[in-house]
């Protein structure tokens, strides 16, 4: 039982940064915009966040300094994918490989070889939910944790919403399903997938947040550890649909948190473990796509 | 009577060419215009930039007499103006109600960020009832035929109270029968005071609807004129800059000792969503024939020609060729056995736009000993053959060694037909070999099928153009449903009948039975 | 040379340009002269004999690397998983080169390479082979496995395959036989020819055969390919297992002639694939212009060593500049006909169309 606590605790706490960069990125999915930035921009939201931690213990002004940075990243992106009509994969990659290099540009000035901001302790983040705290098995789902977690749970049902209930959910669609459906309507098209290369941006920096500041408010580089990816992968598994997409991220939570629970009993190799949500991915990709295509009759290269 | 809508020196051009050339253009309120021309001729060109898609390069757009610009279609809208184009600007996962009401989305009274999809969908019904279409707001489009979407697509623009409606070829994905409500439908339109302007290629629909024609030709107005005081020909005659043979020499005669060389059997499969798309078509071909298929597009001829061209795969039923089971074969080994493949889409599947002549000259024959005798391709030897290729088809080129981009649509396919009869193929396949193809090319076209027919060659033709599949095949299959409903002899039988049959009416024998 | 071809040269000039002026900007920031810092970088790596051997020599496995992701570009498929099968050939050849005693050192560095290229071939199948039949993209699948391919090799480098005396992460030193010798003096070893002789290969292929038809029309156009009898899915497993090998060459030929061990930062940091990325977009990916990109890039690398010696500037600064070179690289500062952009739009108007079932 306690064990089964710990994973179910576990798992929520390893989706969280994963379900805030799904959350985002789903909506330049939708926009027919690939983001595989969403690494570089979550490491952004991590470095920026524990780097003005050390200096101030103004939380307002942490989370906004993380959100600034990675708009601008966001900004940077759009304007080269979206105005210049880039390749997204290029940006995407360059962008994932000059934060870490501003980051040890920077870490290498101030000469450490990582930052920790020393006054904060996870502890002081967890908000418990009254009554549901006190609740078997739910209790350790939707209590006890940072307030980023809250925020992921939240979004799932405002990118529900915001996706299919407002015109800019119903235009980014359309935008990425039909261009020239919007564009024969007038639907500025540029101006959509802006906002959800935006949007995606936000929610990196409250991943970014909740991966460094909101646990033990140590940054080092490569921390993010391909989460930007998995995140891309259940986007893909769920077709950028919010629910579908979300579940998609807690597999990989709790996938994420078995490997950790059980490596004290495996030793060495539960080293290993931490493969196991990275070829679960693969693994679903393959079963979806051979799903879409199992009437597939045409020779043509997909 | 008043000029609705009119141009003056209209000219838009794409760097050195130039697709519209000081156009003159003016609608009447109330009338139904037509706009014909060859495809290539300016019109969706034209129609583009009254609608705000494209920006003139020069000249001016007049409105009720007034000068206007648009700088995007939601302008063009806002004034009034709505344009229905030829491939469909809807979002196939969207419901129809919600495809109606793209752009113009009703939001909830208190939470004016939120959709109101309630009374969308209320609006939309009403919307339906008055113009008296039969549609449910719920339905997703993908699940809807082609003709319930063109009406999807006018109701866009009626919802949003447009006074000219522009319509891009809006019957060439229609049944005959589709047609003709379309044509009823065009005309309540009118009646209800709608502006209508018709782009379109098929002279019976601008005889049977307008009021007035414009014809274009190579991005020039070469006249305007009235209905009722024109006819076919003399449009015809406009519209190509001389007087159409609109037969082909064609003596139909037989060669001796046919033999078998195509064998279809119950061949059947389905498109990505399933669905049956081509559905237990048998049928054969012999030597020095040329076997036509006719209907409607979008009854599984594509499909077949990639099943046949090693493109696709089937579910069922066999293909023969020469005796020998070639069910499912790749391309390669196709092509090997000496089938020649005109494929439908030139651009697509026929040739590489941005490779070379040479090297779209020895596609499907690169691994071919006379290239590369070494194993490395020899230059000189390529560059023969693809000037061997030109010189024999006299296809016109700017530049030997440019890209195939260069080439004009006739010129393009004529290349398709040098390299694919060069390798003396038993078996052509063709489909829609004259599609887009100016006059004097469908002739040479017409003329090399024939020829290879004559000399105890096998053909596979598949057109939506009815008068060529009536003028060039021996026998005519025609399919409907993915089905072939019924086979005919040209010789034997008119437009009409086969028009019966395209739109899936019970085949003749059946009938007198 | 013509337009186009001054076009091309032109888009990879000035992203170049614009990242080290941007990174002259940082180092102004920071109170030191960019003048001096670039004229020790380039100085020191290209214009002295002993920076430029040393130059040569870094370059050995960046152009095969570069090789190894241009060959899959331009037939439009994105291996991303370079770094993976690199890092991965490099610790089979390091096993290889331990643990296996040979007399003959031509025949043990021959099994090395083979076991190597073997690793990157392995590697590159899987995404392969989901690509071409299942229709999984590609390039999510071979970033995801680079992830599990390093978690993996840290597993028996710092497990089964440790060197028990060293202080840190690392596998036994190869056998002396497996060791490629220094040519003179210099550090250049029989490895720089062998790239060279790939990089010939690979040209010849590439300009005067039927593969670099194949490659090009499977890039430009896969469905004239196929249409035209090129087997494209048979051809794009063979593409991916080229790349693949030759990745797995580049990280045999690197652990041979300059590491000697595997340790968790055996291909540096961005690694030598990634730098192959970058190498292959800046020569066009072109065998010609990833061999010139490749001596240029690794002239940034080995400066990068200088400018840390002689200047007080991190490193990373170099790392930058990299980055910045593939942002700008990602748009067409010039618009040419043909590009990677057109490319991408082509491929996602391919998907946009198979979607409309509606026309």
């Amino acid at each position: 039982m306690d064990l089964l606590n710990r994973i179910l605790y576990d798992a929520v706490y390893h989706m969280t940064p994963i379900l805030l960069c799904v959350l985002g990125g789903l909506f330049a999915y939708k926009a027919g915009v690939l983001n595989i930035a969403l690494e570089g921009m979550m490491l952004a939201g991590s470095f920026i966040s524990v780097l003005v931690a050390m200096y101030t213990q103004n939380a307002l002004l942490i989370y906004l300094s993380s959100i600034f940075v990675c708009v601008v990243l966001g900004l940077v992106f759009a304007f080269l994918a979206v105005n210049k009509r880039g390749n997204v994969i290029i940006i995407g990659l360059a962008i994932n490989m000059i934060i870490p290099a501003v980051a040890g540009f920077v870490l290498q000035t101030m000469g450490v070889p990582n930052l920790t901001a020393k006054w904060i302790n996870p502890a002081m983040f967890r908000i418990d939910i009254p009554l549901i705290k006190d609740i078997p098995i739910l209790g350790r789902l939707f209590s006890g944790h940072p307030l980023g977690t809250y925020i992921s749970f939240f979004m799932i049902f405002v990118a529900a919403v915001l996706l299919y209930k407002t015109k800019f959910g119903i235009y980014t669609r359309v935008v990425g399903e039909r261009p020239l459906a919007a564009k024969s309507l007038g639907i500025r098209s540029n101006l959509y997938a802006t906002l959800a290369i935006l949007i995606g941006a936000l929610l990196c920096a409250v991943a970014g947040l909740n991966l460094s500041y909101e646990r033990l408010g140590i940054y080092t580089n490569g921390m993010t550890a391909g989460r930007g990816f998995i995140a891309i992968a259940a986007i893909y598994c769920g077709k950028g649909e919010p629910v579908k997409s979300s579940l998609y991220a807690f597999i990989f939570g709790i996938a994420r948190a078995l490997a950790i629970n059980l490596s004290i009993r495996a030793g060495g190799v539960a080293a290993l473990f931490d493969i196991i949500p990275y070829l679960l991915m693969i693994i679903i990709l393959a079963i979806n796509s051979g799903f879409q295509i199992r009437n597939y009759r045409m020779r043509t290269y997909w | 009577m008043e000029s609705m809508l009119s141009t003056k020196d209209l000219t838009k051009q794409f760097g050195d060419f130039t697709a519209n050339d000081k156009i003159n253009f003016s609608v009447r309120e109330g009338e139904i215009k037509a706009i014909v021309g060859e495809n290539g001729a300016g019109k969706t060109t034209l129609m583009n930039m009254l609608y705000g898609d494209l920006e003139p390069t020069s000249g001016a757009v007049f409105l009720r007499g007034k000068h206007v610009r648009f700088n995007s279609p939601r302008d063009a809208i806002a004034n009034g103006i709505g344009m229905v184009h030829q491939h469909f600007m809807l979002v196939p996962s969207f419901s129809v109600y919600e495809n109606i009401l793209l752009g113009a989305e009703i939001v909830n009274e208190r939470i004016p960020f939120l959709v109101n999809s309630k009374e969308e969908k209320q609006r939309c019904r009403e919307l339906i009832e008055k113009y008296g279409y039969d549609l449910d707001v719920n339905e997703k489009v993908a699940n809807l035929s082609v003709g319930e979407q063109q009406k999807i697509e006018i109701l866009k623009m009626l919802y949003r109270d447009v006074d000219i409606l522009i319509l891009d070829e809006p019957t060439s994905v229609l049944t005959p029968q589709e047609v003709d409500e379309f044509l009823i439908q065009l005309k309540k339109l009118k009646a209800k005071g709608k502006t209508i302007i018709i782009i379109t290629h098929k002279l019976r629909e601008v005889m049977d609807v307008s009021d007035s024609v414009m014809v274009m030709k190579q991005g020039q107005v070469i006249g305007n004129v009235e209905t009722d005081e024109t006819s076919e020909a003399e449009l015809a005659q406009m519209m190509v800059g001389r007087k159409v043979l609109l037969t082909v020499q064609n003596d139909h005669k037989s060669v001796d000792g046919r033999t078998v060389m195509l064998n279809v059997n119950g061949l059947t499969t389905n498109d990505a969503a399933g669905k049956t798309v081509v559905n237990n078509v048998s049928f054969h071909i012999e030597t020095g024939e040329i076997y036509g298929i006719a209907g409607v597009e979008g009854n599984g001829q594509s499909e077949l020609v990639k099943l046949l061209s090693g493109m696709m795969e089937s579910t069922s039923g066999s293909v023969v060729f020469e005796g020998q089971d070639i069910t499912n074969w790749w391309v390669n080994d196709l092509r090997s056995k000496g089938i020649g493949i005109v494929p439908e889409d030139r651009f697509a599947e026929g040739l590489c736009k941005e490779m070379t002549l040479c090297a779209n000259s020895i596609a499907g024959s690169t691994a071919s000993k006379d290239f590369s005798p070494r194993g490395v391709f020899s230059t000189k030897r390529i560059r023969d053959h693809c000037q061997t290729l030109i010189d024999e088809y006299r296809i016109r080129i700017a530049d030997f060694d440019g890209n195939v981009s260069q080439l004009s649509g006739g010129n393009a396919q004529k290349l398709i037909i040098a390299r694919e009869m060069f390798k003396s193929p038993k078996l052509l396949i063709a489909c829609q070999p004259t599609r887009g193809v100016d006059i004097g090319a469908i002739e040479f076209i017409h003329r090399q099928i024939i020829d290879f027919r004559d000399k105890g060659g096998a053909v596979l033709l598949v057109s939506s153009e009815l008068s060529e599949v009536l003028s060039l095949a021996d026998r005519v299959g025609v399919m409907y449903k993915g089905g072939i409903i019924g086979e005919v002899d040209p010789q034997q039988t008119t437009e009409t009948e086969v028009g019966l049959l395209m739109a899936g009416a019970a085949p003749r024998t059946e009938a007198t039975a | 040379m013509n337009r186009f071809n001054l076009v091309k040269l032109a888009n990879s000039l000035l992203p170049v340009a614009f990242a080290l002026l941007i990174g002259a900007g940082i180092m102004v920031g920071m109170g030191h002269n960019p003048l001096e810092a670039y004229g020790i970088m380039f100085g020191r790596s290209l214009f002295t004999v002993r920076g430029l051997t040393n130059t040569l020599h870094m370059a050995s496995p960046l152009i095969l690397a570069g090789l190894a992701i241009a060959v899959t570009f331009r037939a439009n498929l994105f291996n991303m998983g370079v770094e993976g099968q690199l890092l991965f050939g490099g610790f089979m050849a390091g096993i290889v080169g331990a643990y296996i005693q040979m007399s003959s050192p031509l025949l043990h560095k021959l099994l090395a390479f083979l076991a190597a290229a073997a690793a990157g071939m392995l590697f590159a199948l899987l995404p392969a082979l989901l690509r071409a039949f299942l229709r999984v993209d590609e390039m999510v699948v071979t970033l995801t496995l680079n992830y599990v391919m390093m978690t993996i090799l840290e597993y028996l480098a710092s497990g089964p395959f440790r060197n028990q005396g060293a202080g840190y992460v690392s596998t036994n030193t190869i056998r002396e036989t497996a060791m490629f010798s220094r040519i003179g003096n210099t550090r250049l070893t029989p490895f720089f020819i062998i790239s060279v002789i790939i990089f010939l290969l690979m040209w010849f292929l590439q300009k005067k055969t039927r593969f670099g038809y194949t490659v090009e029309a499977i890039g430009k156009n896969p469905q004239f390919s196929e249409a035209t009898g090129l087997r494209v899915r048979r051809n794009i497993v063979k593409l991916m297992l080229i790349s693949g090998a030759l990745a797995g060459i580049a990280g045999a030929g690197h652990m041979m002639s300059h590491e000697f061990n595997y340790t968790l930062s055996f291909s540096g940091n961005p690694g030598i694939g990634w730098d192959g990325m970058l190498i292959s977009l800046l020569g066009g990916h072109s065998p010609l212009g990833v061999l010139i990109a490749a001596v240029f890039y690794s002239s940034l690398k080995t400066g990068a060593d200088n400018i840390n010696l002689y200047t007080g500037i991190p490193k990373e600064i170099v790392a930058i500049i990299q980055g910045l070179i593939i942002l700008f690289l990602s748009i067409q500062l010039i618009e040419q006909r043909f590009g990677p952009v057109k490319r991408w739009r082509a491929k996602r108007q391919m998907k946009e169309a198979e979607r409309g079932s509606v026309e």
